[in-house]
């Protein structure tokens, strides 16, 4: 792992503690509760992190970050991150048969995938899920605004 | 046994049937390992009964084993990680012409490690789970603090990595109302966190979306050729001849499976090395070795029984298929360990004979599903990547019926994809996701029957010694790899 990576990691977890822990302080605590209080093993985790965090800074510090493996390739990553978030946005709005055909032939497109064997593809996916999910299962999936809900 | 053989028998027996299936085909893709064919189907557990869905969810870790030895040995690429050591010999023994017996070898040395796996489990698990019937809520406490502690051997060599992601897996345990006093906790006013955030939508985005994110950008998997798909199993001779690298399998793939953090993959490497190592011909390893496939793949299989045996009896998941199947448990409201023998015994027996059902599977379904499992690994990837992301954000919604949930879950995988990169393990994660209830709610019980007093974790034996046992256990990993890197 590179030396930038492993002194984010640290960083990060370091500025994560420390919010986390002091949401941990600001937890109200009711007349209910123990000695121990709400907030009370919340700040032990944000201690364990911020620890963590900082034997990653040290370390680094001290000795280096280890060798950088094969990476991911990050902005098909996030593509495809975008993609799925915009499913999550349609699918109210579209309803689900439509928005989960349309996911499949923009995650297909974007993965490659070329042709009208996408078309054929991402409607006979939304045809079988539809009927599992909506007709077998009975899962009450948005229907969506569009379409008269 | 008559109860497995009853109606619901009948419907348990279809389930492991369906899981062995669903695995093999998770486990003959490159990229989908076991647990994460485990994590796409746990959306689907929450409508059933509690007996069918951890059958189907077990059965898949079985399937997923000799799934995974599919494309190892016929284009020398692992479908699973435990799957890689099968490779060496087994893809030589195809490109001798001998795929189809290397692929009978598998099979067989499967079953044998599985049932001999099951042995071991049913008669460990009850007496282990037995002892631990005693326990106070201080054992508890310190009992979790002890499962933490093994997240040194589940870093993969970073034990700081390792603690940072099990703060983070115990974070998102405290998120939710708080157990005591019914404050809510790092919610931000929203309502849909007051019930805390459910170990499974972790898992599933841990597992399954984060490796989506990775998939996205790797090249398309191998094809395999279809003249490969007859499986042709091993004889009578043959068999003897196996029994020696099957026992070393089945012997290593014990001790490895009740070790958490060990898991198969480790398994069956150090059986090849074993199997070598005692052979009458050792120079014939790596060259098409019959004995190279049979030792790891028996190993392999072990582990998927015997990697329970800490689970059941003491709550506690050693490897990443175990914690989703602790998060099959926890959908139906069932916590593994001492008292799941007393609370739902019938769970647990059923999944003994759905186990027993699974390795039957294994090698009924393994005789005929070479070419349809062929079939799937040769689809064009795009195709499945779409299709595996569909299920999940269809499972999912269906767990709450909650957009919310979806979008949490692409959130978490993010989260791991990030977290990938930075080499923090997901393991140390999901146990604290799943420990840290356990570990809250006994801590504070204990010192409420106290009154405040922690002298009660030192006063009862059986949390000191956890404890102790702990925090040796910790110093050794920080020692232990304090001495590797000087």
């Amino acid at each position: 792992m590179s030396r930038a990576v492993d002194a984010a990691l640290g960083a990060g977890a370091l500025a994560l503690a420390g919010a986390y822990g002091a949401m941990a302080t600001a937890i109200p605590v009711s007349m209910l509760s123990d000695a121990v209080g709400p907030g009370g093993v919340p700040l032990v985790v944000a201690g364990l992190l911020a620890f963590g965090g900082a034997g990653v800074l040290i370390k680094t510090a001290l000795v280096g970050g280890g060798t950088a493996g094969k990476q991911p390739d990050h902005q098909r990553a996030a593509g495809l991150f975008v993609i799925l978030v915009a499913y999550v946005v349609a699918v109210p709005l579209l309803g689900y048969p439509l928005a989960v055909g349309i996911l499949a032939a923009a995650v297909a497109f974007f993965a490659g995938g070329r042709g009208i064997g996408i078309v054929a593809f991402a409607a006979a996916l939304a045809g079988l899920f539809w009927f599992g999910f909506v007709k077998l299962l009975g899962i009450p999936f948005p229907s969506g605004l569009l379409f008269g809900g | 046994m008559a109860a497995l053989f009853s109606g619901d028998g009948l419907v348990t027996i279809l389930f492991a049937f369906a899981g062995c299936l669903w695995g093999i085909f998770g486990g003959a893709l490159p990229g989908i390992s076991p647990s994460i064919a485990m994590a796409l189907l746990l959306p689907f557990t929450y409508g059933m009964d509690p007996i069918p869905a951890i059958v189907l969810l077990a059965s898949v870790y079985v399937g997923a084993e000799y799934g995974g030895s599919i494309p190892a040995i016929l284009i020398r690429t692992p479908g699973t990680n435990a799957s890689a050591a099968t490779t060496i010999d087994g893809y030589e023994m195809a490109r001798q012409g001998k795929g189809g017996e290397a692929l009978g070898i598998s099979l067989i040395s499967g079953l044998v490690g599985g049932l001999f796996g099951l042995v071991v489990l049913v008669l460990a698990t009850e007496p282990l789970a037995r002892v631990a019937l005693a326990f106070t809520p201080a054992a508890y406490f310190a009992l979790a603090v002890l499962g933490l502690s093994v997240i040194a051997s589940l870093s993969g060599g970073s034990l700081l990595k390792g603690v940072i992601g099990a703060g983070l897996g115990l974070m998102v345990a405290t998120v939710g109302t708080d157990p005591v006093s019914g404050v809510p906790r790092f919610t931000f006013d929203s309502p849909e966190l007051l019930g805390g955030i459910r170990p499974i939508l972790v898992m599933v985005g841990l597992f399954a979306v984060a490796e989506m994110l990775v998939q996205i950008g790797e090249p398309p998997w191998a094809k395999a050729e279809a003249r490969d798909t007859r499986l042709k199993l091993p004889g009578f001779g043959m068999m003897r001849r196996l029994f020696r690298a099957q026992a070393i399998g089945c012997g290593i793939g014990t001790f490895e499976g009740v070790t958490p953090g060990a898991g198969g993959t480790v398994a069956a490497f150090m059986a090849y090395n074993e199997a070598r190592r005692w052979s009458a011909d050792p120079d014939a390893f790596g060259k098409g070795s019959p004995e190279g496939v049979a030792a790891p793949e028996s190993a392999n299989n072990v582990v998927t029984a015997t990697a329970l045996v800490p689970l059941l009896s003491l709550g506690i998941p050693g490897s990443n298929s175990a914690a989703i199947l602790l998060g099959g448990f926890m959908v139906h409201g069932l916590t593994p360990g001492p008292l799941l023998f007393e609370r739902a015994p019938e769970v647990v027996w059923g999944l003994y004979g759905g186990l027993l059902a699974a390795n039957i599977a294994m090698v009924l379904l393994g005789m005929v599903i070479l070419t349809p499992a062929l079939w799937l690994v040769n689809r064009p990837k795009p195709y499945l990547i779409a299709a595996i992301l569909c299920l999940i954000v269809s499972g999912v919604f269906a767990i709450e019926q909650s957009v919310f949930d979806v979008g949490l879950v692409l959130g978490i995988g993010v989260v791991g994809y990030l977290l990938r990169l930075a080499g923090v393990p997901v393991l140390p994660i999901v146990l604290g996701v799943v420990l840290g209830f356990m570990l809250e709610s006994n801590y504070r019980r204990s010192l409420m029957l106290s009154a405040g007093d922690h002298a009660v974790f030192i006063e009862d034996p059986v949390a000191l010694v956890l404890l102790l046992l702990a925090v040796a256990l910790t110093a050794y990993s920080f020692w232990s790899e304090f001495k590797r890197k000087t």
